[in-house]
């Protein structure tokens, strides 16, 4: 005899998309709890004072895919959450140049006319071209993703409106779309600037998070992301949270609360509760039992079917297309509490230049050059580097006058030659190698640091439980996008385990602190009444 | 000789495409004369003799065994002399000597496997059957258009999605995941054996930029595999018996092959967007008419150097751009008066050898080339052909060779390469330079002087997920049109170029026939 279930729905993992869920079920008056294993919620978007009087965004540090319909739903404003746009992006070179490229076009344009006149009259076409193709895309985003091989008529009209809306696009955008999706972040940028100095910045953001280089074929599309943000209504590459990344989850969790779940943290779950072949709750480390009509996961697929469901329960044809399902985390940050500012000796002082991003990304063959050094199993002697302070535009994380600076650094692969577990003896020199190429740049740096944290991507798999450090649930490479992610043949969201429900970036459409998969998540459990 | 020749339908270049769209064209009525700028047509496929030597070698390109034999059929060439054969194994050799035998022509092309090596690769094989037909379709035609304005067109897509949902939801899956997958990945999936994963990889990288870690690796990979079948044929005599049936269909159907004359551009009516194409001129100062024009010829020449200036507006110009033809393999070709033998073979001889040794020296060729420099361990593809004499010609192809490496093609640059090559080759026949009575080195810039093939690139534009298709060689010109009325395209710049040879011609010979 089965006991009543105290939760329409239990959420495994307090990350941002598990919160994102709750939020949207118990807005819809289902009984929801989270549990979060750890002291705090937000997964790897997370604030955290390491350091007195220093908020660390410790993993991500920029915000700008969250869904403004989320923001709107779940009334975030309201729950706290207040984003700056990034003004700035800047670029040092070591031979003494730089660009920063602006909110304001004119001054971007004579920045980048420094470099090439061509690219400077190119550059606003290219954005406005791909902030169409980005209005084209969010629909994608924003919806469950359509199987091709579906019979379920709902899915085929949604797939039908797509194509309809591909149709609609003028013939040179529908081109340009395509090569979105199939090119290099590298070629595709060839084809419209000649400039390296600029290509190089503007490439990297379609290598964050994987383990590809900027030329290699199917990295073009995540350019797209640097167009999709928007904040209050108006497009915005990036931005921060005030009070950092975490923010953003806090917001979220004090949505849901509002609504109605309850959270609990420092709860490690073991392991789903079965009845038959059927999820019905789960079993936490201290032996206590939950149960629920249904369990949602917002943890990534492998710590979902290979942890909280075991291999043995699934077959083999499932567990083969999760064992190929690839993380391969690429990347590591450094996060430093600095006495004072930087100065980067290609623009001196202190300026709007170091309140945006900061990108360290020399030349296209550098970037490349770093990448082979990944495919090798090493950590990038000369890595990319993307630096931001928000104490400059969020006086809330750093005590007066002193400064946070958060260093995203790739590549830094998962699987080194000697294997993952040499990452710890590795990590200090890693760290190091990160201080000193930024003091390249910006030398008398590592004299003004007063407590520095360092995640190798062994780190955020312990840590985070982000398998194999991989911050984005799983590779956003094409043949693991969409119907595809985590694999095909479930339909959206739902798992092989009946009343399992996967919400985590692990599912469409993918990382990115996007809140989409969470969201779309309980609005199909809601539409399916599963719940 | 001056002056002017008439006819129907002038096709311009003289290789294999060329030959088969002129064929196609013929065979429809129409009077046909190919412009062949090289001394013999084939380009590629026919032999030539290597420079004083006397000796003939047998192509430059090795894939017909890709050639459909459906092809032939369609353009009658049995009747000239083609005749089919089982295609030759495959033999990979490490440096260690170890090697792997893959029987093309058999029926169980793994029999000649370690017996576990042989399980894996039999299972493999067998779920690439499911696939193997809908691809093959994709191959043969002309690439749908995604957005059809009429019902032929409409009707062709919404048949072709019918096609593929047709699999099975479970096989459109399978394929869907595939295709963008990197063949590092998928065959790393299967197979332990780094010498077989590498052995299978090469047949996704020659025409590519990249390396077996590339997505969309695995695309170029199933299209070729799809192209070349189950239980493989190739023509008997290799590419240059296909050259010769073709000229003797030619000649039979009244078509004419005019050789050895550079052409100076097109003759044209109009101007700016009403421009027609009506012909061409030779450098000689010859002008042929004609009521349509097919190039083969390199895309960027026939669009921005053989159109006249005007012709094409700035957005034809403009869609040009993203074609890349980065070429990345130099054929070295070897002569020997007495073949000598591969020990690891035990002295026998062999018609397609493979020297690697595993993906990461394939990556690793492909980064090197990334960075403008000639692979410090390049790959080889060896193809060897034998007279009854005991002479022999083996027709390298390197694979890890810059088409501008930093600091040009210099006479130390090349002499580099020959000898990392040697050194490679060394490996299997350690006295090899003792044997060798002729050698020539073509690097990409010298394959893009000798053969007009821009970067060098054997097949005209890479094969990359951005290539392929409907976007090969660029969306707009994936049509077979130009921008210039009265001006098709058909070289292996085409879809499906670089996959299956001759058919690229054959749909631009269709599309001129649609269109005249």
């Amino acid at each position: 005899m089965s006991a009543p279930a105290d939760f329409d729905a239990i959420v495994v993992g307090g990350g941002h998309n598990g919160l994102a869920c709750a939020a949207y079920l118990a807005r819809a008056g289902r009984r929801v709890i989270v549990l979060e294993r750890r002291g705090l919620v937000g997964g790897a978007a997370v604030s955290e004072e390491l350091h007195p009087g220093f908020t660390y965004s410790v993993c991500s540090y920029v915000v700008s895919l969250l869904r403004p319909w989320i923001i709107r739903d779940l009334e975030l404003a309201r729950h706290g959450l207040e984003l700056i746009p990034l003004e700035c992006s800047f670029s040092p070179y070591l031979d003494g140049r730089s660009l920063a490229r602006w909110d304001d076009a004119r001054r971007t344009h004579d920045e980048i006319a420094a470099f090439s006149k061509r690219d400077a009259e190119r550059y606003p076409l290219y954005g406005q071209r791909m902030a169409e193709l980005a209005a084209f895309v969010a629909p994608l985003i924003d919806e469950l993703a359509p199987d091709p091989a579906t019979t379920s008529t709902a899915q085929l009209a949604d797939a039908l409106s797509h194509w309809r809306r591909f149709r609609a696009l003028p013939a040179r955008q529908r081109t340009l779309f395509m090569r979105l999706m199939t090119a290099s972040a590298a070629d595709f940028l060839d084809e419209h600037f000649e400039s390296d100095e600029l290509k190089a910045p503007m490439s990297v953001s379609g290598i964050i998070g994987t383990m590809q280089g900027v030329r290699s074929p199917g990295t073009a599309y995540v350019l797209l992301h640097h167009y999709m943000g928007e904040i209050d209504g108006h497009y915005r590459a990036w931005g921060f949270a005030r009070g950092g990344t975490g923010a953003v989850s806090e917001a979220l969790a004090s949505a849901a609360r509002f609504h109605g779940a309850v959270i609990r943290t420092d709860c490690d779950v073991a392991g789903l509760l079965f009845e038959g072949d059927e999820a019905c709750g789960v079993h936490l480390a201290n032996g206590d039992e939950l149960r629920a009509r249904s369990v949602i996961s917002g943890l990534d697929p492998r710590r979902t079917f290979h942890g909280l469901v075991g291999r043995e329960r699934l077959p083999n044809e499932i567990n083969a297309k999760l064992d190929r399902f690839r993380y391969r985390g690429s990347s590591g940050k450094v996060n430093l509490a600095l006495d004072r500012l930087p100065n980067f000796t290609s623009r001196p002082g202190d300026g709007p230049h170091l309140a945006g991003d900061i990108a360290i990304a020399p030349s296209v063959d550098a970037l490349e050059l770093a990448f082979d050094e990944a495919k090798a199993g090493r950590w990038s002697s000369r890595p990319y580097i993307n630096v931001v302070i928000p104490s400059l535009s969020d006086p809330t994380v750093a005590p007066d006058g002193k400064h946070v600076m958060s260093c995203f650094v790739q590549y830094a692969p998962y699987e080194l030659a000697e294997g993952p577990d040499a990452w710890p003896a590795q990590r200090d020199a890693f760290g190091d190698n990160v201080i000193a190429t930024l003091e390249q740049y910006a030398p008398g740096l590592s004299q003004t640091i007063l407590h520095q944290q360092v995640l190798t991507p062994w780190d955020l798999e312990r840590e985070f439980g982000l398998s194999e450090g991989n911050i984005f649930h799983g590779e956003l490479s094409l043949e693991q996008l969409a119907f595809l992610r985590p694999m095909a043949g479930q339909s959206q969201h739902a798992t092989p385990i009946p009343k399992l429900w996967l919400a985590s970036s692990g599912a469409h459409p993918g990382g990115g602190i996007m809140g989409a998969p969470g969201a779309l998540c309980a609005r199909r459990m809601l539409a399916g009444g599963a719940l | 000789m001056t002056g002017v020749t008439r006819c129907d339908a002038l096709v311009l270049g003289g290789d294999l495409e060329g030959l088969v769209a002129a064929l196609a064209i013929a065979r429809n009525g129409r009077r046909v004369v190919v412009l062949c700028e090289r001394p013999r047509p084939g380009g590629l496929h026919g032999s030539e003799e290597l420079g004083s030597s006397g000796i003939e070698t047998h192509g430059t390109v090795f894939d017909e065994d890709r050639f459909e034999s459906e092809l032939a059929g369609e353009l009658g060439l049995e009747a000239h002399g083609l005749s089919f054969e089982s295609a030759p194994d495959v033999i990979a050799v490490d440096r260690a000597g170890r090697h792997l035998r893959i029987e093309r022509g058999a029926d169980d092309p793994y029999a000649a496997l370690p017996a576990d090596l042989a399980a894996r690769a039999r299972e493999f094989a067998a779920s690439l059957d499911q696939h193997r037909e809908v691809l093959r379709e994709e191959l043969v035609a002309a690439p749908p258009d995604l957005v059809p304005d009429n019902l032929t067109p409409a009707l062709r897509l919404t048949s072709r999605a019918a096609r593929w949902r047709g699999l099975g939801a479970a096989s459109m899956h399978e394929l869907l995941w595939r295709l963008p997958t990197s063949v590092a990945d998928w065959f790393g999936d299967h197979f332990d054996d780094e010498l077989l994963r590498a052995m299978l990889a090469a047949d996704a990288l020659p025409g590519t930029w990249h390396g077996p870690r590339a997505a969309g690796s695995s695309a170029v990979w199933l299209l070729r595999d799809a192209a070349r079948g189950t239980r493989v044929r190739r023509p008997v005599g290799g590419g240059p018996a296909l050259v010769r049936s073709l000229l003797r269909a030619l000649r039979e159907r009244g078509a004419r092959v005019h050789c050895g004359e550079a052409i100076g551009g097109l003759l044209t009516t109009g101007q700016a967007k009403s421009t027609r194409a009506r012909g061409a001129w030779l450098a000689d100062g010859t002008e042929f008419r004609a009521d349509a024009v097919l190039s083969t010829l390199a895309p960027r020449r026939t669009l921005e150097q053989l159109a006249p200036a005007g012709a094409l507006d700035v957005d034809d110009c403009e869609s040009l751009a993203p074609l890349r033809c980065r070429g990345t393999i130099a054929v070295l070709d070897l002569a020997f008066e007495r073949e000598p033998g591969l020990a690891a073979l035990g002295g026998a001889a062999f018609d397609q050898l493979r020297l690697l040794n595993d993906n990461g020296q394939l990556e690793r060729a492909a980064d090197d080339v990334k960075h403008g420099r000639t692979a410090s361990e390049p790959w080889l593809e060896v193809h060897g052909s034998r007279a009854d004499d005991g002479r022999a010609v083996w027709t390298t192809h390197v694979h890890g060779v810059p088409h501008a490496p930093t600091g040009g093609w210099t006479v130390p640059a090349r002499r580099e390469l020959i000898d990392r090559v040697y050194a490679v080759l060394a490996d299997a026949v350690p006295d090899l330079a003792d044997h060798v009575s002729a050698e020539r080195l073509r690097t990409p810039s010298d394959l893009a002087r000798a053969h007009g093939l821009a970067g060098g690139h054997l097949w005209h534009a890479e094969l990359a997920l951005d290539q392929l298709l409907m976007l090969r060689p660029t969306h707009e010109l994936s049509t077979y049109r130009a921008p210039l009325a009265g001006l098709s395209l058909g070289s292996a710049a085409q879809h499906p170029g670089g996959l299956l040879p001759g058919r690229a011609g054959r749909i631009a010979a269709e599309v001129l026939l649609q269109t005249s």
